[in-house]
């Protein structure tokens, strides 16, 4: 059976993410740390909670080193949530910490408005949009699919050198909800939580990293 | 306009009353889940009705039972009184917590409890009652009157940010009356934040009549599924 890595990023969705890999019969394994660049399976960053929190877990027994030394490597590797979002340099949500820095990039607070109305939070089920369908794969198939959204910080305006990116539009912003760019994949919503199509998501992804 | 299943429940049973009061066992929390999901429900709200008399939440062992095959977004409360408790529900495989009593009793802890989760992870749950025209918020899932106008908690929420109120009209609950344009009209007005209403749902027909609402992001229903679940 084939396997992947959960690493345990502290408070986290990973039995729901354990959950929905088991369903497309992916065998999980969750990790504590790295310690080594060989990593004998594809990783995943589930992530729930704030982004210093999670980095400081991630770079105080040198984590992020091998994890750094796994991208580098082709090393596939996803990101769910704060797990996509801790792949870039740094976040408007704790300013002072570096993220990982694997993408250009920085993550901004959602909730810019002061003259009307907007949440703090974007919650709920989002639809996605692409601003081309060429080049997106085994992803196209995703476009105007719903999927479950938690989180107040967010990536507008990026610079990925992909065309395999996803938006949804929130607080009249257009927000990256997913992208795969090279070996790294990450998605802003909740495939574990998403019904039918997050479990699909998940299985496309393995496809394409040709699992 | 998003609809979410507001479960309540009495150890491992989903209850139902009519405004909060003379509850009836609907049916087991695993066969009502299941149920809920064969009817489409996407989204669920569980709260613990007894936890804050009892001090303990047992949906721990109900969420963490369900949570790795369950495919849906659910937000858990009942009797969270600190960042421990929070944790011990998203541990067990909560997406978000909701709080009411202790909220309402020790003002410090939704910044704790934001502070470690994330706004969004955080959401105020508050069940309001007309008292002398005006709307007063109840504790201790609907039993007890606490000081609080909603105005008063509205303008705590405004510096205190979570990521969702859900506020309940207890007047209208398990009644299927239609719901409360009193009550959202006033927190169209006032909110600081988006809310998920629930109370009265007639049917859901009644969903197109919020569709223009600015803050409204949700409505919670129950009685409506139950219906359904006994046609």
């Amino acid at each position: 059976m084939k396997k992947i890595c959960i690493l345990n990023l502290g408070y986290s969705n990973i039995k729901s993410v354990r959950g929905a890999f088991e369903e497309i019969d992916i065998e999980t394994a969750v990790i504590e740390k790295i310690d080594s660049a060989e990593i004998n399976a594809p990783l995943v960053l589930p992530g729930v909670g704030a982004f210093g929190s999670a980095m400081n877990r991630l770079t105080f027994d040198n984590t992020s080193y091998y994890l750094h030394e796994a991208f580098k490597k082709g090393h596939p590797i996803l990101g769910i949530c704060l797990g996509m979002q801790v792949m870039f340099e740094g976040s408007e949500e704790d300013s002072k910490i570096d993220g990982l820095s694997f993408l250009p990039g920085h993550i901004r607070n959602l909730n810019q408005s002061i003259e009307k109305f907007s949440p703090p939070s974007n919650i709920g089920y989002s639809r996605l949009n692409a601003c081309k369908t060429e080049g997106l794969g085994q992803y196209e198939k995703f476009i105007g699919e719903h999927f479950y959204f938690m989180h107040s910080f967010g990536l507008v305006d990026d610079e990925l050198a992909t065309d395999q990116k996803l938006y949804i539009n929130f607080n009249d912003q257009e927000v990256l909800a997913m992208f795969h760019h090279q070996n790294l994949v990450g998605i802003q919503f909740h495939p574990e939580r998403s019904g039918k199509p997050g479990v699909e998501l998940l299985s496309s992804i393995v496809k394409e990293f040709n699992l | 306009m998003r609809i979410l299943a507001k479960v309540d429940t009495k150890s491992e049973f989903v209850i139902k009353g009519v405004q909060l009061e003379g509850v009836e066992k609907v049916g087991h929390i695993d066969a009502v889940l299941d149920e809920l999901v064969r009817l489409g429900v996407n989204e669920f709200i569980l709260s613990d009705t007894m936890a804050s008399l009892y001090m303990r939440n047992s949906l721990i062992s109900v969420i963490g039972r369900h949570t790795k095959d369950f495919r849906y977004p659910i937000c858990a409360g009942g009797g969270i009184q600190s960042v421990s408790d929070a944790t011990d529900l998203i541990k067990a495989g909560a997406d978000r917590i909701s709080i009411n009593t202790y909220a309402i009793e020790d003002q410090s802890i939704i910044k704790s409890l934001t502070r470690s989760l994330g706004i969004s992870c955080v959401v105020s749950q508050i069940d309001v009652r007309k008292i002398d025209n005006e709307f007063r918020l109840f504790t201790h899932a609907g039993r007890e009157l606490s000081e609080y106008n909603l105005k008063s908690w509205l303008d705590f929420l405004n510096k205190n940010y979570v990521g969702e109120i859900i506020v309940t009209s207890i007047d209208r609950d398990g009644t299927s009356r239609g719901i409360d344009w009193d009550l959202i009209n006033f927190m169209e007005r006032e909110s600081p934040l988006p809310y998920i209403y629930s109370g009265g749902l007639a049917d859901l027909a009644e969903l197109k009549s919020v569709e223009e609402l600015k803050k409204m992001s949700g409505i919670a229903a129950m009685k409506i599924f139950i219906d359904s679940l006994q046609d």
